[in-house]
């Protein structure tokens, strides 16, 4: 298991109701539901990860993350996923929002814009960073809203939302003490616990 | 029998609450609908998945691109199969995983 998703299960109670946005194939869900007997349902746009979640025997629901939440019900799910998708969204605020009706704790990852390689390429080659990691141009990425770790930091602190628990790994997902230590600079992918206030 | 069809309300006994009509048993349900539908489009069967989460089943949904239109679910609609393959596969594999 990647270990970014080893993080993610161990924030999840065993059997909790789980929701997982723009779940993908449903691994992670496959694998809460077998280690954390979760309750578990994805919400999904592509109909090739649609299908194979179905085979999965998991729930999942063809719904467009931009058209918000509005079909749940307040405090429906005890957590609410969200990994590496809020860069993809229209309203990625309007989603946290939505996230922390549905469920009482959120769970947000994402590609942290702040990592010192992203800051190189701008600086050194003034134009917008494109990687192994972020392999699209400019004008035909699906990440359409990048952040760093202080911008997230500074809107969690807007909507006075609880930051639980914050950690960041590299692109094989893996920590280190310097990681923890400049998590802005030297974090490649943002993992955060959220709850309401 | 068109009647029928449009009379039909199964939260009439459930205080006109769909949701608790829905609330017994403990199936799951597989929702599929078609793009071109207009005697049941995709948005009422929107409201279905929003009822069932509501009465807190577990539900799969999916929206198939389709061009004819209610008859389409007659249609061997690759997606459409496959989905109700996958659904029932695994509905099967529980049903013998209960039983042993």
């Amino acid at each position: 298991m990647r270990p970014d998703q080893e993080i993610i299960q161990r924030w999840i109670e065993p059997d909790s109701r789980v929701l997982d946005l723009g779940c993908g194939d449903g691994s992670l869900l496959a694998n809460l539901k077998l280690t954390k007997k979760v309750k578990g349902t994805g919400l999904e746009i592509d109909s090739d990860k649609i299908q194979t979640c179905v085979e999965r025997g998991l729930n999942v629901i063809e719904q467009n993350l931009d058209a918000g939440l509005w079909n749940f019900q307040t405090d429906s799910f005890d957590t609410v996923l969200l990994a590496q998708t809020l860069q993809a969204l229209s309203h990625p605020d309007q989603l946290i929002d939505e996230m922390l009706r549905v469920g009482r704790r959120g769970i947000v990852t994402f590609p942290n814009f702040g990592n010192w390689k992203s800051r190189v390429y701008l600086s050194s080659k003034g134009r917008m960073p494109v990687s192994k990691f972020m392999p699209h141009a400019w004008y035909d990425t699906p990440n359409i809203h990048f952040c760093t770790v202080r911008d997230f930091d500074a809107l969690c602190k807007e909507k006075n939302i609880r930051i639980l628990e914050r950690t960041v790994v590299d692109l094989k997902h893996e920590g280190s003490l310097s990681m923890r230590l400049l998590p802005n600079l030297l974090g490649e992918i943002a993992i955060y616990h959220i709850a309401r206030s | 029998m068109t009647k029928a069809l449009d009379y039909f309300d199964p939260s009439v006994d459930y205080g006109n609450d769909l949701s608790k009509a829905f609330a017994g048993g403990d199936c799951k349900f597989l929702l599929v609908s078609f793009s071109t539908d207009w005697r049941f489009p995709p948005e009422r069967s929107r409201e279905l998945v929003e009822t069932l989460l509501k009465a807190g089943r577990e539900v799969t949904y999916l929206e198939v691109e389709a061009d004819q239109g209610h008859d389409a679910f007659l249609m061997p609609i690759p997606r459409y199969i496959n989905a109700m393959r996958g659904f029932l596969d695994n509905a099967y594999k529980e049903l013998v995983n209960d039983a042993s």
